[in-house]
């Protein structure tokens, strides 16, 4: 067998791209391997925890918020605005999460204030997260760890790989190497993407397994009416997003398209600056947390 | 009798949410459980995508906390499979079947218990009480779908839902009246059937495949449901005179 620092320029680059390919196969079986055992029973008995896990933070805000306007506890206004109509709502909902979202809306708001508002984004996390990560749904601080070490060896082999082909065309003048970085930074990112999704696969199950206990109601959607069943059309959001809402909730349209089109800055900043967002979104496990806020 | 060996012919989903809630119901209700029965078409493995599951918790007392316990299960059954219950206390069992004697028979003929004793081993409704209910709700059906008729008739999913939810209470009625006459059918769905044939042979055909299909499909084709709805009247009305000519 040839020894591949001999390779010349594409044909490394093959090389290359399938070390890359095996270590990403490696890092996600390795890391599947290793949260195996984060099985867990029974079902989540919490709407906005179903969202949080589907979605992150802002998937748990924008179904509460879905959820509130149902119940009739934030009125829309013709132009998509939200208002608290009663200003003592706050105190007839038992959900930190649904409090914190009324008492923003106590004066006139923009629902694209709803995924730039840290207050929101604390409460999400602070009323979904220890629980999800408890009941091994979420990766905690210990399996946080491991990937990340499972992570950075990887990188180590992609970069002292990278690093040595690279040393080796210098000794030999030659110094188009620039596609090699790319490709070393791409495979690094991705590594990334497969050691931190943001559910462990506990979590991936228990998703999936609310999709099949709830894909009854996800056919009855023609039976419910807004302001009815609102346990119903909470769960039908929190399980399967947004876009399982009928469009007879006219609600849903006139707000979250309006946020939609109106906060891609503030997705961007509250992604990056959240931990749990960061690494939702990062995972590639949000598509609907931060996809629906502009991203 | 475990409860899984109770469910495990249901539907996966069904049998689930019945299972948890009973784990539930032992956890949240402690010593104030007393039975748990499934009644209705769950009972008799005949559920359809738009049927209720049906249950009835006896309890020795209402009492706030241990209910409140039972919410996330409640709300979580009804999404799931459309569970539905009915909370007694065991002292209240005898005037229930006294007051809804058309349920509380039908209950009777077709449940499964999921929990506890049998509450309906020794159930019995006198066959006065019986008739003056049956009389009673029969009567209540066709007014209130005539009254929904005259206000709803151009409201087709309104009326088609109305077809729909006559099906029970006309399949429970049907049955006791045969009961009542000493010529039990099977089930409520044959008394039915057994009953409409003996209003109108013409008809009879026409109105349980619409009752059926508006059962199932919560849809009738465009056109038809008022004309449907009048039919289900005519149908309670027959059933409220076999009822007031029994004695």
């Amino acid at each position: 067998m040839p020894n591949p620092f001999d390779l010349y320029g594409p044909e490394f680059l093959i090389f290359y791209l399938a070390l890359g390919a095996v270590t990403l196969a490696l890092i996600a079986f390795l890391r599947r391997a290793s949260e195996a055992h984060t099985s867990t029973h029974g079902m989540l008995d919490d709407y906005l925890a179903i969202a949080y896990l589907r979605g992150g933070w802002n998937e748990a805000v924008r179904v509460a918020t879905a959820n509130l306007i149902n119940r009739g506890l934030i009125e829309v206004s013709a132009d998509g605005d939200l208002k608290t109509p009663d200003k003592t709502a706050s105190q007839a909902v038992e959900k930190r999460l649904e409090r914190a979202i009324l008492q923003t809306f106590r004066s006139r708001g923009d629902a694209s204030d709803l995924f730039a508002n840290p207050a929101l984004m604390a409460a999400a996390v602070f009323e979904c997260e220890p629980r999800l990560t408890e009941l091994g749904l979420l990766p905690d601080d210990t399996r946080k760890a491991a990937r990340h070490r499972l992570w950075a060896v990887a990188v180590l082999v992609l970069a002292t790989v990278a690093a040595t082909k690279i040393a080796i065309a210098y000794s030999r003048g030659r110094s188009n190497v620039q596609f090699l970085i790319v490709e070393a930074v791409i495979f690094a990112v991705l590594a990334y993407k497969v050691a931190h999704p943001f559910r462990t696969p506990a979590g991936d199950a228990m998703l999936a397994d609310a999709r099949t206990l709830f894909a009854d109601l996800k056919h009855r959607v023609r039976m419910l009416a807004p302001g009815a069943d609102t346990h119903d059309f909470a769960l039908l959001a929190a399980v399967f997003g947004m876009a399982a809402i009928p469009s007879r909730f006219t609600f849903v349209k006139n707000v979250f398209r309006k946020a939609t089109s109106s906060s891609s800055s503030s997705c961007g900043s509250g992604c990056g600056s959240s931990s749990s967002c960061g690494s939702s979104c990062g995972g590639g496990g949000c598509g609907g947390g931060c996809g629906g806020c502009g991203s | 009798m475990p409860v899984d060996e109770q469910t495990r012919d249901l539907p996966a989903n069904a049998a689930r949410v019945l299972d948890e809630l009973v784990q539930t119901a032992e956890r949240a209700l402690g010593d104030t459980l007393r039975s748990i029965v499934l009644f209705g078409s769950a009972a008799e493995n005949r559920l359809r995508s738009t049927s209720d599951v049906n249950v009835l918790i006896v309890v020795t007392r209402f009492e706030r906390p241990r209910i409140d316990a039972m919410h996330a299960i409640l709300q979580q059954g009804h999404a799931a499979v459309r569970l539905a219950v009915m909370w007694l206390t065991e002292d209240e069992l005898p005037s229930a079947g006294e007051s809804f004697a058309v349920k509380f028979a039908d209950i009777a003929r077709r449940h499964r218990v999921l929990y506890g004793p049998d509450p309906f081993q020794s159930f019995r409704v006198s066959r006065q009480a019986a008739i003056v209910r049956l009389r009673q709700v029969l009567l209540n059906l066709v007014l209130r779908l005539r009254a929904s008729y005259a206000l709803d008739r151009d409201r087709e999913e309104r009326i088609t839902a109305l077809v729909a939810d006559a099906a029970g209470p006309l399949r429970a009625s049907a049955a006791e009246i045969l009961d009542l006459q000493g010529a039990p059918a099977p089930n409520g769905k044959e008394a039915l059937e057994s009953l409409a044939r003996a209003w109108s042979t013409a008809r009879a055909a026409s109105v349980l495949d619409v009752i059926s299909r508006a059962r199932e499909t919560r849809e009738l084709e465009p056109g038809t449901a008022a004309a449907a709805l009048l039919d289900v009247v005519d149908l309670a009305s027959h059933l409220h005179g076999r009822a007031a000519a029994l004695s």
